[in-house]
């Protein structure tokens, strides 16, 4: 790939990068290297991209492995939003703020289950989240139906006692 | 579920498009400590490399049999352990990031743990020679006496033991304490990452 349309490539999907680090790290310094590195590992690993599937879901897995095996410093059970994120929704506010109390208890997740629901909210099948994490499909179906049911119940959580 | 549809009705985005500067991106150290590893790593057998050369040149300058002796016993373990060095440093180079994360997750601390072995066994079998080394090439030099000379008096051998005594223990320590601050935290973390993807 050359250089060119890599740059132009990662720039129309640096959503999917920001997305990820920011479902990982709170602070600000730490994204912007997280963003970094992730581009820089995407760089070193992009003869890898055979072009089998979307660049954006290369891109995804490049930016999932770079922030679960890179970080050294984890802050724990982060159930802030950061302010800099613009939430874009297609409906009113009611909308935005469920998405903020989704965002919070997905949050509340260990880095792992985080990582795997991202992935099925954003259309990974099972067999495509087992592959990634290196674990069987139907560990990964039953971890997917707990976590589905931890984070209804963070839900439910948030909503009757409120997110402070 | 009523959250599923909440999530794909909602995208996160960052305020403003970023552009790369790719070259800044590629001129700066990456923050992987598996990059970082193999940095050291690099540095390490250079020093081992140079090293061994010196503690060859001692034994050739000094031809005394305790100095050849501790020379070749650090020089031995000096390549040995640049060997293995050199062995991890290929393995990450050869690294398949393409394996799942849970293999790779297991590798990286393999990996981890094998080298802190390396650097925890260097502390172990070479101070003591080194320190043997060091202390009689510093009597010999500073009291301006042969070898011979200088293990004439009972107390010079009391004072070398004391040394090795004192000095490889503290050594060890102080290896295994430097090794836990720079990638304790870090392999704890992942630790904790393989036991929550494994968990069900």
């Amino acid at each position: 790939m050359q250089e060119k349309v890599f740059i132009a490539s990662v720039e129309e999907h640096a959503g999917i990068i920001h997305k990820i680090i920011g479902m990982y790290i709170d602070d600000e310094m730490d994204k912007e290297d997280a963003y970094q590195e992730v581009v820089l590992q995407a760089w070193k690993s992009k003869n890898n991209f055979r072009g089998d599937s979307k660049f954006s879901t290369w891109l995804y897995k490049v930016a999932l492995n770079t922030v679960l095996t890179a970080l050294r410093k984890q802050k724990k059970n982060t159930t802030s939003l950061t302010e800099d994120w613009q939430i874009e929704t297609h409906d009113n506010s009611g909308v935005k703020d469920k998405f903020e109390i989704l965002q919070t208890a997905i949050r509340s997740l260990n880095e792992a289950d985080r990582t795997i629901i991202l992935m099925h909210l954003d259309g990974f099948s099972n067999p495509e989240i087992a592959e990634f994490l290196g674990i069987t499909i139907n560990h990964t179906n039953v971890k997917i139906h707990r976590i589905k049911a931890k984070i209804t119940d963070q839900i439910t959580k948030l909503e009757n006692y409120g997110m402070d | 579920m009523e959250w599923i549809d909440d999530w794909k009705n909602s995208s996160v985005n960052s305020k403003a498009k970023i552009s790369i500067n790719l070259k800044e991106i590629l001129s700066r150290k990456s923050s992987s400590p598996l990059e970082t590893l193999e940095r050291h790593l690099k540095i390490n057998m250079v020093y081992g490399i140079v090293f061994a050369i010196i503690y060859i040149g001692l034994g050739i300058a000094f031809p005394h049999w305790t100095i050849i002796t501790f020379a070749s016993v650090a020089t031995l373990f000096t390549v040995y352990t640049t060997m293995g060095g050199y062995k991890l440093y290929i393995s990450i180079k050869n690294w398949n990031s393409n394996q799942g994360l849970l293999p790779e997750l297991k590798n990286i601390i393999g990996t981890f743990q094998s080298w802190l072995s390396i650097t925890e066994k260097i502390a172990v079998f070479v101070y003591p020679f080194a320190i043997s080394g060091g202390f009689i090439m510093g009597g010999a030099f500073s009291l301006n006496k042969g070898v011979d000379e200088l293990f004439a008096s009972n107390y010079t051998i009391i004072a070398l033991l004391l040394c090795i005594v004192i000095l490889t223990p503290a050594s060890f320590m102080l290896t295994r304490i430097l090794n836990k601050k720079a990638f304790g935290d870090y392999l704890d973390r992942l630790n904790e990452l393989v036991n929550d993807i494994e968990k069900e």
